[in-house]
């Protein structure tokens, strides 16, 4: 109890929630990470709340997990490692603090959904950076933070993208602005001159942002964030390329990042396809029959001064480099899924149910980063487990997505599954555990959530041991979201 | 000027390295990009265009005194030039300037290596830079019908230099400049054993005095013997003759030609013709001293000023040489006249071609080093699928051919005059 | 305080006696740069660094430096990493401090055409690696400093702006892969390479330690040392090979089909800045950046003499409010894209083509070379008084960067004034628009002093003083020299959440032992 009045003496009693209801929702998550029941679930309002938070955590030893995205959770990381955790669920955080169309970029809290940021944006006339259909409750700040990537490559400078500057409170309490944000002047001082918190170097010789992205909250709490955005298009042409194996597809797509031609490009195979498109579950079995094997998705945008000249010039040096390539970009494929249609659920978060789930009712993933050459081999490996674990090949969703411009690419299996089926969910569990087939073939698990953590940092225990000394510079009593990752 | 005359360059050296660099514009890219032979082999920074800069400038302020790694790092130059025009590619200084002022300070300062002093007493006692008597220096010409200018009157004066005089393997150099410019219809003259050096790698070791003496010698016997033109073969001479004389106020009244500038205004004018053909793939090295240190000296006799608050000018206004007019066209029409011969290019030439090694006086002081840079050379040349490699200097093929020896290359090392008399 | 015999022995084991020196005459040479003086803020008659190494070292590959590092660890000594050495943080600036002089290590170990990787040590200069990548169709990010300097050192280990960033990005942004020798000896291989040998990828897994590594600014070498980077590579629109014409010192590029060079110019900076907004919105352009008049008159022209015979002329000053600009298409369609954006812009917003400039021998060209890799800079910034400074740079959006050229402006006139500086019609250089702008915009208020007048320095040290307090109460952010070394976040630091402290921490954890030099980074906790 004296927690609980602790908190409530800190953020209000509405805020602080201990109904074994609550405490179980936030104990398990989609993932295969063991449940551990929080002591508390709190919602602050403002960053004065998680700061003062903070301090009662080192104060009293308490663990905190933060928590940016509604339910349901898919990757373990907010569910408490150890025992009498407090989750700190942000989305009361939820205001999109500032849209500057002149310079592309939005400011935006915690718990922001896609949803309501493409819906401020499009006010403005801009549109935002997608990572591929997030589920509705899905915090963009979150989505940003784990280094989702996004489906435009071409926008797609850096990992880090499209995140800019950050407010963050530190696991020592200290609240910190990154990049440009850090200072001189108040937020507000700093636009009365002009800036928009969109350099997200710095400040001086340490990227704090990149320290703190891809953290899975081990770090600190994100309490707001700067964000790129794209001017919302004035034309916009969308094309499907139809193959029969992701290789036919690979000299298109490294030629339009070698060129910078097109911004959409992204490849599906037919039952991620079909799953996104589909209206329900009934629609996906026939859809994706109808489809190709793989389809590599692209579009070219217009705007600026010369819009229409813009997609004109892309659309015909994509067409000249498909026909290099032997293939033909098609504004509808036979089936009559048309490229327009794709285009606008990639606009889009995920209608109920989330396209993941729409085919067996849920779904596990894995997933990593490798170069674009080298994704059959890894296409070819998840299949050749499948079938060695007896998986049906049936229910791999294959998603890849070219990042950084080109000199990477996301890899990621979409594990369609039923989870009242033991069975299958054992198989399932086996894949994503053993991936360390993938690993051993040069897969980079950037992104090291549940049993991937151990993997990876096993692996390389060089920058797992700074990596240690990172995190006692930046949360030294260890209170934020502990047991993740390598500490 | 006296080295301390060079601080304001020195102190506005920012240190941009393009000393050490073939121009940019030019595309080097990871192979052949060095221009500084010096530390191309020694790394160390102090060992290019821009370190001695600082490490003078260390100097003038007292930080510094003499050392033998100072010593070693100013010596391991060839004066070559390299670093002067790729600075000022870009600037308004003098780096070339500056290294003669810092190797006169050293001599002045009796800063000296035992080779070259070895070298100076040569000079002082037998007029000749290759420690050898004076009395042989006309044998290259024995046999030879040709004029002796110092018995009789002449117009073309054909001068061989120490290298090619002395050199036994390179005295075929003069012997053919003589037989290809009689063959020409050259009334053509030789100095023969009379013959003095003409002072120009003494000034280039430290040794600015030497010069005097010998520009006196050499412009009275010029004058003595009626000579209107002056024909080399060794570039060193060609560029005491025509830059350095001018630069100590002894400009000649004379006209002052390399074979190559002859030769090539000889088959304009068609007294030379090429019958035969002489199959060869080829490189051209451009000598430095022919090249980028082979354009006329420009006498300025000024001091700096300053307009819109810093602008550094100077008044008069001074103009500086930077390369643009050495000589690279002439024996480049030259390969390209005779017939059968291929010439492709290396990535380094004209103005920042790389120096073959033997300049500055490298070749006495630290032959190793200086057979290095020769090396380094040919293994350019190689890559052009060259079976030769044309130069114009005695001094340039002696170190090639050493390099070749050592080395046991294929590539054949030629005098132009050589592929010229071939093809007549 | 020189090395014990014992110490130089262990170093002179590890490189060979003949890539070891405490020669003097050879600290010289690691101990001078321009802009010494208002970097360090020292006497304005003291040309050299305050502390000379103690020995310059050439190591020839990792594993030396690695035992390089131990060898400072065990006997109390401190190294600092030396690329090619083009700007103060370079070079050694405390005491008991040895130089890594990186020369030897030179190669470029890869260039991955089908991934647009290149991976390079730490020799590789800027314009060589331009040049291998062009042969396969692509290009690296260029900075400003030019050709000569190192790619490596620019990319992991200090600043990063350049001509091309509108389409190329800031150095600290195109890291994929690195290999760094921390102080302590340790060998890092960040990301994909420390997972699996693969240069791909440097951030993860989990928290990015390119974070550590470096922000806005690098950490000079305060933190170890880069033997290896991979980085980022972009679409190369012209052949495989350079061509140009003419002797020095002016060369004339041949400029390929399907790229342009224009000098655009407006009758203000608010025009100009309009004009950036839309430039970068249309993706229009291979590289573009504001062109100061004096600087693009000395860049076009031979000499000093001759830069001044234009600029008594008046082109350049007409022109005083102009942006050079590439083009650079890979098919018809998207150089006549191009093209037609430009002239439309150039409409909307009042500006224009001067042909009279563009008559001007050399100017054309002269800004194709600035574009393609900071070339003609030493022409342009050297030239005229031999160095220069910078006055409260800045990097946020367009309009703060039109913000800090006035402020720029204000600051440098009383001196300009007084004839301290080279006397131009606004001396801001910069705009570099990073990622099309929508990282920022860079501008640096740049000043020409001459090192050789005492005056004219002590003008430029006061100024670098005092442009680190203007750029706070006038708030138009910090930039690259309000944001390195101790003396600038001693200033700036309390007004920037106390970054300063966590960068103690880093150091501290980082380099127990202090084994690499803290001049330009910090001082550890």
């Amino acid at each position: 109890m004296a927690q609980k009045d602790e908190l409530t003496k800190i953020i209000g009693k509405k805020n602080v929630l201990d109904d074994q209801k609550t405490l179980d929702a936030y104990s398990r998550d989609e993932s295969f990470v063991i449940p551990v029941r929080p002591s508390c679930v709190v919602k602050p309002t403002k960053n004065t709340e998680v700061q003062a938070l903070i301090k009662w955590a080192n104060e009293t030893g308490t663990p905190l997990v933060p928590v940016s995205s509604g339910a349901p959770h898919y990757r373990g990381d907010t569910i408490p490692a150890t025992g009498g955790a407090v989750v700190v669920d942000l989305s009361k955080m939820n205001k999109i603090i500032r849209v500057d169309r002149r310079n592309r970029v939005a400011m935006i809290e915690p718990g922001v959904t896609f949803g309501e940021f493409i819906a401020a944006l499009d006010k403005e006339g801009l549109a935002a950076h997608m990572p591929l259909v997030p589920r509705s409750t899905k915090s963009v700040v979150g989505s940003y933070l784990e280094r989702e990537p996004i489906t435009m490559p071409r926008h797609h400078w850096d990992p880090q993208d499209p995140l800019l500057c950050m407010e963050v409170i530190f696991g020592d309490g200290h609240l910190f602005m990154t990049g440009s944000a850090a200072g001189p002047g108040t937020l507000a001082q700093q636009w009365e001159n002009k800036r928009a918190q969109i350099r997200p170097m710095g400040p001086a010789q340490t990227d704090f942002q990149r320290v703190v992205q891809g953290s899975q909250g081990t770090m600190g709490i994100v309490t707001w964030l700067s964000v790129k955005c794209r001017v919302k298009p004035e034309l916009k042409k969308s094309f499907l390329v139809p193959a029969k194996k992701v290789e036919d597809l690979l000299g298109l797509v490294q030629k339009m990042q070698k060129v910078l031609l097109g911004d959409d490009c992204l490849i599906l195979n037919s039952h991620n396809l079909a799953c996104i498109m589909a209206k329900d579950s009934s629609e996906v079995a026939t859809l994706k029959d109808a489809l190709p094997p793989y389809v590599l998705f692209i579009s070219a945008e217009g705007r600026g001064v010369s819009p229409e000249d813009k997609v004109a010039y892309q659309v015909n040096d994509i067409k000249i480099a498909a026909q290099a390539n032997g293939l033909i970009p098609l504004e509808a494929l036979p089936c009559g899924l048309s490229a327009d249609d794709v285009a606008a659920a990639l606009a889009k978060p995920s209608d109920e149910p989330y396209w993941k789930n729409k085919a067996k009712g849920a779904c596990r993933d894995i997933f990593f980063l490798t170069t674009i050459d080298r994704t059959p081999k890894f296409v070819k490996a998840m299949f050749d487990q499948a079938e060695s674990k007896g998986f049906s090949p049936n229910d791999i969703g294959v998603y890849l997505q070219p990042t950084v411009n080109g000199t990477s690419c996301h890899v990621e299996f979409n594990l369609n599954c039923d989870s009242n089926n033991k069975a299958e969910m054992a198989k399932v569990k086996g894949l994503v555990n053993d991936s360390l087939v993938f690993a051993n073939m040069g897969a980079f698990f950037s992104r090291p959530y549940g049993s991937w953590s151990d993997m990876v940092y096993r692996r390389d225990g060089e920058t797992a041991t700074f990596l240690k000394k990172v995190k006692t510079i930046f949360d030294p009593n260890k209170i934020m979201n502990p047991g993740k990752l390598c500490f | 000027m006296a080295l301390i005359d060079w601080k304001a360059d020195m102190v506005r050296c920012e240190r941009c390295s393009n000393c050490k660099w073939v121009p940019w514009q030019k595309g080097p890219g990871l192979e052949f990009a060095q221009v500084c032979p010096s530390i191309s082999k020694h790394n160390f920074h102090a060992y290019s265009g821009a370190g001695r800069y600082h490490s003078s400038l260390a100097y003038v302020t007292d930080k510094i005194g003499y050392t033998e790694g100072w010593l070693d790092i100013i010596y391991h130059c060839q004066m070559c030039g390299a670093c002067d025009i790729t600075c000022k590619t870009n600037r308004d200084m003098e780096p070339q300037e500056m290294l003669l002022a810092l190797r006169a300070q050293c001599v002045e300062d009796g800063q000296l290596v035992p080779a070259l002093m070895d070298v100076m007493e040569g000079l002082k006692a037998e007029d000749n830079m290759m420690q050898s008597k004076k009395a042989d220096r006309g044998n290259w010409a024995k046999g030879l019908k040709v004029k002796d200018l110092t018995k009789e009157k002449g117009e073309v004066l054909y001068f061989a230099g120490c290298r090619i005089s002395f050199d036994k393997e390179l005295q075929k150099v003069a012997r053919t400049a003589i037989s290809v410019l009689k063959k020409a219809g050259v009334d053509v003259g030789i100095f023969g054993k009379e013959e003095a050096c003409c002072g120009g790698r003494s000034y280039e070791m430290g040794y600015q005095g030497e010069i005097e003496s010998f520009s006196e010698n050499n412009a009275a016997m010029f004058k003595a013997a009626g000579i209107k033109k002056i024909v080399v073969s060794c570039s060193d001479c060609y560029h005491s003759f025509k830059v350095l004389y001018h630069k100590i106020g002894r400009k000649l009244d004379i006209e002052v030609l390399h074979i190559t500038e002859y030769i090539a205004q000889l088959i304009k004018e068609g007294k030379l013709k090429f019958s035969k053909s002489v199959p060869l793939r080829v490189t051209y090295h451009d000598p430095c001293h022919l090249g980028r240190l082979g354009e006329d000296w420009i006498p300025w006799n000024g001091v700096e000023k300053k307009v819109m608050g810093q602008l550094v000018l100077h008044d008069p206004p001074k103009v500086f040489r930077r390369g643009k007019y050495g000589i690279y066209d002439a024996p480049r029409e030259i390969l390209r006249s005779i017939p059968g011969v291929k010439l492709t290019e290396m990535k380094r030439i004209e103005e920042y071609s790389f120096c073959c090694g033997a300049g500055g006086g490298c070749i006495d002081s630290d032959p190793d080093y200086s057979l290095w840079v020769a090396k380094e050379r040919i293994t350019e040349a190689k890559t052009t699928g060259a079976e030769a490699m044309v130069t114009a200097c005695g001094w340039c093929e002696r170190n090639f051919s050493d390099a070749v020896n050592e080395t046991g290359d294929a590539l054949k090392i030629y005098d132009i005059i050589e592929l010229v008399e071939q093809a007549i | 305080m020189a090395l014990t015999r014992e110490a130089y022995r262990a170093l002179e084991d590890i490189v060979g006696p003949e890539n070891i020196s405490e020669e003097p005459a050879n600290m010289a040479g690691y101990a001078y740069v321009f802009m010494v003086q208002p970097y360090m803020q020292s006497p304005a008659e003291e040309y050299f660094m305050p502390a000379w190494p103690e020995a310059a070292l050439l190591p020839g590959c990792t594993e030396e430096v690695q035992a390089i590092q131990r060898v400072c660890n065990k006997y109390g000594i401190k190294s600092h990493a030396f690329g090619t050495g083009w700007f103060p943080g370079s070079l050694a600036g405390s005491p008991n401090t040895i130089t890594l002089d990186m020369r030897r290590m030179n190669r470029i170990v890869e260039i991955d055409e089908k991934n647009m990787i290149a991976v390079i040590e730490p020799y590789v200069a800027v314009g060589q690696l331009h040049v291998e990548c062009i042969k396969k169709g692509l290009r690296p990010h260029v900075i400003g400093p030019g050709p000569t300097t190192s790619s490596l050192a620019s990319h992991a280990a200090c600043c990063g702006m350049g001509p091309s960033s509108i389409n190329t990005s800031h150095s600290s942004r195109n890291i994929l892969g690195v290999e760094w020798v921390l102080s302590t000896g340790e060998l890092l291989k960040m990301g994909s390479l420390g997972q699996s040998g693969e240069w791909f990828s440097a951030d993860g897994p989990g928290p990015s330690l390119r974070g550590i590594m470096r922000g806005y600014m690098g950490s000079f070498g305060a933190l170890g040392t880069f033997t290896r980077i991979a980085i980022k590579l972009y679409p190369w629109p012209g052949p495989t090979k350079h061509e140009s014409t003419g002797r020095s010192p002016c060369y004339d590029p041949i400029i390929p089909e399907r790229m342009s060079s224009y000098i655009c110019s407006w009758k203000s900076w608010d025009d100009m800045h309009e004009a950036q907004y839309m430039i970068t919105e249309a993706e229009m352009t291979y590289s573009g950046d504001r062109a100061v008049a004096a600087w693009h008159g000395a860049m076009m022209t031979e000499s000093n003499q001759e830069f001044y015979e234009l600029w008594q002329k008046g082109i350049l000053q007409k022109n005083a409010f102009a942006f050079g600009i590439i083009l650079g298409g890979h098919s018809d369609g998207e150089i006549e894209y191009q093209e037609k954006c430009l002239k439309a812009i150039l409409e909307k917003t009042g500006g224009w083509i001067d042909e009279e400039l563009e008559k001007v021998p050399h100017a054309v060209g002269s800004n194709y070379w600035w574009h393609l890799w900071g070339g003609e800079i030493i022409k342009g910034i050297f030239r005229g008084t031999g160095s220069f400074f910078c006055a409260a740079t800045g990097d946020d959006t367009i309009d703060n960067a039109c913000f800090g050229s006035y402020l720029g402006d204000t600051l440098m006139k009383p001196y300009i004034d007084k004839g301290l500086f080279l006397q131009e019609v606004h001396n801001v250089w910069g705009s570099n628009l990073y990622e099309q702008a929508t990282i920022g915009s860079h501008h640096e208020p740049l000043y020409q002093y001459d090192p050789f007048d005492l005056e004219s320095t002590k003008a430029a040290i006061k100024l670098g003083f005092d442009s680190v307090g203007a750029a706070i109460t006038e708030g138009v952010g910090l930039g690259f020299f309000e944001n390195a070394g101790e003396m600038a976040h001693t200033m700036t630091s309390p007004h920037a959440h106390d970054f300063h402290k966590y960068m103690k921490k880093i150091k501290r954890v980082f380099d127990p032992n202090t084994a690499s030099d803290p001049m330009g980074y910090c001082e550890p906790e």
